[in-house]
């Protein structure tokens, strides 16, 4: 490939570009042990008709794409279908990168192939990334994707050694983007990182290598930053620097999180609006609370019986077999907690043992076991061969 | 412990030197361990077990098969590794034992193992420890545990990581005892048991004290031994009673006796001073005589001197005479040796010529000296000119025969030269004829050589003939077939043009318009084209062209050989008779010829040789006659002089008598001679001086006689006087004769016995007169008693009285034995009571120490128990982490069985049923989150310990794979979490997943000759 610029199918696009951005689906995650692949297929049914409603010029999927670098067949079929889907059936032109639960390497098979079907998968960095191109009436707007990759792989895809965290690595891969885009075009750059200033959720899991977060300047000089990670659909500061958020939640913290699409359009002045359109699950993480008496008693009323649940029992005294019993109403019951004071009562106090002497321990030794304290004649008794002892072991016998 | 640098050589899938840097992972505290199965990542955890310990990771890993099997023969195995401890950085090096090759010769020699261990002071290391033993010692000191505790807390072995987790409760607690320290609480509680047990003998023994009392005693129990105290007192009070009666009989009985014996004594005495009296009186008139001796050795004494002053002029007479005798036997003797020196003198005298004779024969000898000397020299002169003689003589004989055998040689050769003479003068004419039969033979050859020339040539001018008829024939051949092709060709052209034609068409060739007979078409098949006729035409030209080349040829050999033939000719005629002789007879008879000429002119040279010889010979000759010559005149010469000489010889042999001729014979004559002259001289001196020396003598002797005479007389006269003196004296004091006054005499000694003897006699007699009075008024009035009844009497009051005393003393003792008794009896009483109350005390305290209590919990025990909850405590922090809450660790004795002891017991709470089960139901992975939990709180709680052992690092062999991705996803987070409590964990796992998440990472790669390490980040 010559020249920076490589021409894919070059769509048509109407008044102004309109960006349907997703990321984090996570195909294949289970919660407490429980798959929720049923739940992502429907749910990813859903993105793909509002997709299919929207008709949008592009759908960004911005990374984490599968659950794990090496995926189940399950879910290997479901992103299938849903691609399929989207890109063949719909005719949409789709644009993904790696995130950092991807396998880069993986996820990007066939891609140059499946570029040739407006199927465009980024896994690697690249030292020169190449975009995407597609034109609307006012001309063309440049999409580039910077898949997830550790600082050293960054490093060595850049030939740069001065690349030791995340945000080296982003500056230098956005340093290309720009030189990359033409001056005045619009551009989209994908990226699946983390922001200094945006709010971070239970479900995520940490990126390695150095300095995690990222600098949001970092991203001036493109029209939009179509951002994956966080699972938290939220904007840094401005509307031009977006995290789509997750497909559904993926903990019971995020209970209290909508989860949504985001349709983005994008003017020949590069002005970027936003647009989240919810995505609704069948079956939601929900929190409850109560004593197990009460929450058995709530179930019968309860509609939403089905929803994934954790239920904190505040019981003092102990239960017994409350999951088994939970289940019975809530089938699908995930995980349990006790209220915290339960856990510390054990049956002694807990000492510092290193700075208690030998005697003190005697004393509460017997009184633990015998339910007496000791008489000086046994203390007396105690100290004789306590100082026998002593003397000896100082002296070097073997134990 | 943290691991800085391990360094492995040929050690399990290691075949060379592998070096892994901890520092390589730059500050990353989690990593991963990875490769490919058997790639050697359990072995990395075994080499810092046995660089250690000298044991593999796990007790299913054989270490005896550490050794690489792709290490080089020579290369020993070795493991090194550099560790921290707190603040101290040691190396531990061990090698095993192994069988090296031997140096020299086959087979190998088995090294023993090594190990060494340094710490680092200063910039460098120096050795503290360098005996696998010391070694292994040491290094179980700073690491605080062995190798068994590693295993279970640091390394955490594959499949092995659930031991302390379901671990009975007395696994537990050894392990938590040697990782805290705790053995002192189970000593203690040892220590109450023995002093418990002293106890309790020394209170046995006690008992038997007492037992031991009572029945020395003779009782059983203490109330006997007061009855019986009351008893004894009674007793004794009645027996003193008695005693005090018994004693005033005897004393009577006594006191009568003893004035019975008072009186018998009295008469007793009377009567015996009576006797002796009597007895004294006897002996008074032997006393007398007694003083009559007495007064006799006095008078002897008064006159003592006298009869010394006679004895001794006795004995001087004696002696004076004796003397007397003495010097007159002395002058006999003298006088007689006088005249026997005499004598011999006189003989001495005589032998005065035989004394000149003597000289005279010195003389003479002393003349014979020159002329023996003399001959001596002529003798040898004599024997050197008889040699020389000889030789002379010899030399003449000899050469006289040389000349002879000269003589001989000489005619020889005289023949000989003119033989070969004779021979020779043959050779000129030999010589000629050879080579008249050189240039014979030489033509013959050359004519044989042409003649086989020209066959030759005549061979080839044949064959060139024959070429040239072939050639002929050939040609001859040719120009018919270019005939026939033309004719071939011309019939063909007319087939052609006669396959044109028309009737009634005119022939092109004739211009016939008839056209009786066309030619054929069949002749057309063969005619030839242009190209052919061509051909044959060329054929014929180049056939032509050879054939002239060949006559050429013929020619020219036919002249060669008209040339050959005539030269043959020549040398032919050249040859005349001998042209037809053969090659080889000739050659043979050259060979004879040459022969012939060869020895002849041999002979030649060798007649001239023998002239030369001949030559010499004469001249020899002469010389030899002029020798011969010589030698006789020397010969002669040397007579002469032998003649001279014995001559000379004769001469002086006349002088010296033969027997003295010999060397030394003459000086052995004269020697002796003069030793006899000289003897003879002494002789006579000596004996005159002997006739003089006894001479005097005799005079001498004469002298003493006379003056002994004389003193003999002066002593007769003293003893005279003497004699006189004593006799008188022995007169007047009525001595009869010496012989009586020597009876008289007593000693010293003697008189003072006799002298005493009486004075006691005299003190006895008045004694016994004194001792007679006084006895006598004494036993006045006194009648014998009856001593014996009395004694009877007395005798047996006494007895009585002692066999009362008896009983009553004993009857005393006994009754002090039993005081006693009972006084020990309260004294032991009282030890036991005190001794059991301390026995109960410490047997109280030992059993509760020991855990022989209400809940079954050791001193030891329930301190660990404390401890063990902070290491759940810590534990349940992470479990919680890694089950998100659902588990939590803690101890419970609900589930131990009822005889075990308590404490140390683990059980899980499970959120989700509310109860709690023994961690052996959790499930695989379940059981895994628990174990690295358990290991992570217990490594955490022994680091903050006081004195505890440093834990710096966290090793993990697989476990992993158990796991479903969430649980995994858990567990890498709590590990992760570690790195910032500055621990370091090290994971050996081969899920694909870890290898993505975790950048820290230590890659093994198996290759053909063993794995390769190395560190990689990101």
């Amino acid at each position: 490939m010559s020249g920076n610029i490589r021409h894919a199918l070059v769509h048509e696009i109407g008044a102004c570009v309109r960006i349907f951005h997703t990321s984090d689906w996570h195909v294949g995650r289970s919660l407490y042990g429980t798959s929720l692949l049923s739940d992502q297929a429907e749910l990813l049914a859903e993105l793909v008709r509002i997709a299919a409603d929207e008709q949008p010029d592009v759908v960004l999927i911005a990374g984490d794409i599968y659950d794990r670098a090496v995926p189940s067949h399950a879910a290997v079929d479901l992103l299938d279908e849903t691609l399929h889907n989207l890109v063949i059936k719909n005719g949409l032109p789709c644009i993904l990168i790696a995130g950092n639960h991807d396998s880069g390497e993986r996820l990007a098979f066939s891609s140059r192939l499946l570029a040739r079907e407006s199927l465009h998968v980024i896994g690697r960095p690249s030292s020169s990334p190449k975009p995407i191109v597609l034109s609307d009436t006012h001309g063309p707007v440049y999409f580039f994707g910077l898949p997830y990759a550790s600082p050293g792989e960054v490093r060595e895809a850049m030939g740069n050694d001065s690349i030791n965290d995340h945000q080296t690595a982003m500056t230098s891969a956005m340093n290309s983007v720009r030189a990359a885009s033409p001056h005045g075009a619009r551009s989209v750059v994908l990226a699946h990182t983390f922001v200094t200033g945006a709010k971070a959720s239970e479900s995520e899991r940490p990126l390695v290598g150095g300095l995690a977060s990222v600098e949001r300047r970092t991203f001036d000089g493109v029209s939009y930053a179509a951002l994956g990670h966080l699972h938290r659909p939220q904007t840094i500061h401005d509307e031009r620097i977006r995290y789509a958020g997750s497909l559904m939640r993926y903990a019971f913290s995020e209970a209290d999180q909508d989860k949504s699409v985001s349709m983005v359009e994008i003017d020949l002045a590069g002005e970027v609006t936003v647009r989240e359109i919810p995505l609704t699950a069948k079956r939601d993480l929900r929190c409850l609370s109560g004593s197990l008496q009460q929450v058995l008693g709530a179930a019968a009323l309860d509609p939403r019986y089905l929803d994934y649940l954790e239920i904190t029992l505040t019981d003092t005294k102990p239960v017994f077999d409350a999951m088994r019993r939970l289940r019975e109403h809530y089938p699908n019951v995930l995980h349990i907690r006790r209220a915290e004071t339960e856990l510390d009562t054990t049956s002694t106090v807990r000492r510092d043992l290193s700075r208690m002497d030998d005697r003190e321990l005697l004393n509460d030794f017997y009184q633990h076991v015998v339910g007496l304290p000791l008489s000086s004649a046994q203390r007396s008794l105690y100290d004789e061969h306590a100082v026998d002892l002593r003397s000896k072991w100082s002296s070097g016998d073997d134990p | 412990m943290k691991p800085v640098r391990l360094r492995m050589t040929a050690f399990g899938p290691y075949g060379n030197t592998e070096d892994v840097a901890f520092d390589d992972l730059c500050g990353h505290k989690l990593f991963l361990i990875c490769g490919p199965t058997g790639a050697g990542k359990t072995s990395l955890l075994d080499a810092m077990t046995f660089a250690l310990y000298g044991e593999a990771s796990s007790l299913n890993r054989d270490p005896s098969h550490i050794r690489s099997h792709h290490a080089e023969r020579l290369t020993p195995t070795r493991v090194e590794l550099d560790f921290d401890i707190g603040d101290t950085r040691y190396r531990v090096v061990r090698q095993p034992a192994w069988d090296r090759p031997k140096k020299r010769g086959p087979g190998t020699t088995t090294e023993p193992t090594q190990a060494e261990l340094h710490e680092r002071s200063g910039g460098h290391f120096r050795t503290i420890a360098s005996r696998p033993n010391d070694v292994l010692a040491r290094v179980t000191e700073i690491m605080g545990m062995s190798a068994k505790e590693f295993r279970e807390i640091i390394l955490l072995p594959q499949g092995e990581f659930r031991r302390f987790l379901e671990a009975k409760p007395d696994e537990r607690e050894s392990i938590l005892e040697t990782l805290f320290h705790t053995s002192f609480y189970a000593r203690i509680a040892r220590s109450l048991k023995t002093s418990a047990n002293k106890q309790e003998k020394m209170l046995q023994a006690l008992s038997d004290k007492l037992a031991g009392v009572h029945q020395g005693a003779g009782v059983e129990t203490t109330e006997d031994l007061q009855k019986a105290i009351h008893t004894g007192n009674i007793t004794a009070e009645t027996l003193q009673t008695e005693v005090a009666a018994c004693e005033q009989k005897a004393e009577f009985a006594r006191t009568a006796l003893e004035t019975a014996k008072h009186d018998a004594a009295q008469i007793a005495e009377r009567d015996r001073a009576v006797e002796s009296a009597d007895l004294l009186e006897a002996t008074a008139l032997h006393m007398q005589a007694r003083q009559v001796t007495l007064l006799r050795a006095r008078d002897a004494l008064a006159i003592a001197d006298l009869v010394s002053h006679h004895d001794v002029r006795f004995d001087a007479v004696s002696r004076a005479a004796l003397d007397l005798d003495a010097t007159a036997a002395e002058l006999d003797t003298a006088r007689k040796q006088k005249e026997q020196a005499e004598a011999v003198r006189l003989q001495q005298e005589a032998l005065g010529k035989t004394r000149q004779d003597l000289d005279a024969r010195v003389w003479e000898a002393e003349k014979l000296f020159n002329p023996r000397d003399q001959l001596v020299e002529l003798e040898v002169l004599r024997q050197k000119k008889h040699r020389e003689l000889e030789a002379a003589t010899d030399a003449h004989i000899g050469l006289q025969r040389k000349h002879t055998a000269i003589e001989r040689k000489s005619l020889e050769l005289g023949e000989a030269l003119a033989r070969e003479r004779k021979l020779g003068e043959t050779a000129d004419q030999l010589s000629h004829e050879v080579e008249r039969a050189n240039a014979t033979l030489e033509q013959l050859r050359e004519l044989d050589t042409e003649k086989r020339a020209h066959a030759e040539l005549e061979r080839e001018w044949q064959q060139a003939n024959e070429a040239v008829g072939t050639g002929a024939r050939l040609q001859a051949n040719a120009s018919h077939r270019v005939a026939e092709l033309e004719r071939a060709w011309v019939a063909g052209q007319a087939a052609l043009l006669a396959s044109n034609l028309e009737a009634g068409e005119p022939c092109p060739v004739c211009g016939s318009t008839l056209h009786p007979r066309p030619a054929d078409e069949v002749a057309n098949m063969e005619a030839p084209n242009e190209a052919e006729l061509d051909a044959s035409r060329a054929r014929v030209r180049e056939l032509e062209t050879l054939q002239m080349q060949r006559h050429t040829v013929e020619a020219r050999l036919h002249a060669e050989r008209k040339a050959k033939q005539a030269r043959i000719e020549t040398l032919r005629l050249g040859l005349e008779s001998m042209a037809d002789r053969d090659i080889a007879e000739l050659t043979a008879n050259l060979a004879e010829l040459q022969s012939q000429h060869d020895s002849a002119a041999r002979a030649r040279k060798r007649a001239l040789q023998l002239e030369n010889n001949l030559t010499q010979i004469n001249t020899d000759r002469t010389t030899l006659r002029v020798a011969i010559d010589n030698a006789a005149a020397a010969a002669s010469n040397a007579q002469a002089s032998a003649a001279v000489i014995d001559a000379r010889i004769t001469e002086m042999e006349k002088l010296v008598p033969p027997e003295l001729r010999s060397p030394g014979e003459l000086e052995k004559l004269l020697k002796s001679t003069r030793d006899a002259a000289a003897a003879m001289r002494k002789d006579l001196l000596e004996s005159r001086e002997r006739a003089e020396a006894t001479a005097q003598r005799a005079a001498a002797a004469l002298a003493a006689l006379e003056h002994t005479q004389k003193h003999v007389e002066r002593e007769a006269e003293l003893e005279d006087a003497a004699r006189c003196d004593l006799e008188r004296a022995l007169r007047s004091r009525d001595f009869a004769d010496r012989a009586a006054w020597a009876r008289a005499c007593l000693t010293q000694e003697q008189a003072e016995e006799v002298n005493e003897e009486l004075q006691k006699y005299n003190e006895a007699v008045a004694a016994a007169r004194d001792r007679l009075a006084r006895a006598q008024a004494a036993a006045r009035g006194l009648r014998p008693p009856d001593i014996k009844a009395l004694q009877a009497w007395a005798q047996e009051s006494a007895t009585t009285l002692e066999t009362i005393r008896k009983r009553y003393l004993a009857a005393l003792a006994r009754l002090d034995q039993l005081q006693n008794a009972l006084r020990l009896t309260h004294e032991l009483g009282e030890q036991q009571q005190q001794a059991e109350g301390r026995w109960r005390e410490l047997c109280h305290l030992a059993d509760v120490l020991s855990g022989k209590n209400q809940r079954k919990l050791s001193f030891q025990r329930f301190v660990l128990a404390g401890l063990f909850d902070d290491v759940l405590a810590a534990a349940s922090h992470r479990l919680k982490i890694m089950s998100r809450s659902r588990y939590h660790l803690r101890q419970d004795d609900t589930f131990k069985r009822g005889g075990q002891q308590g404490g140390l017991n683990l059980v899980v709470d499970d959120a989700y049923t509310g109860s709690s089960r023994p961690v052996s139901t959790l499930s695989g992975g379940e059981s895994f989150l628990a174990a690295l939990a358990l290991a992570l709180g217990l490594s955490d709680v022994v680091q903050n310990y006081s004195g505890g052992i440093h834990l710096d690092a966290l090793f993990i062999d697989e476990g992993f794979g158990s796991l479903d991705p969430e649980a995994l996803d858990l567990a890498i987070r709590a590990l992760t979490d570690l790195q910032t409590g500055g621990r370091m964990v090290g994971i050996i796992s081969h899920v694909p997943e870890l290898q993505e998440r975790i950048p820290a990472r230590i890659e093994i790669s198996p290759t053909p000759s063993g794995s390769t390490v190395q560190v990689v980040i990101g």
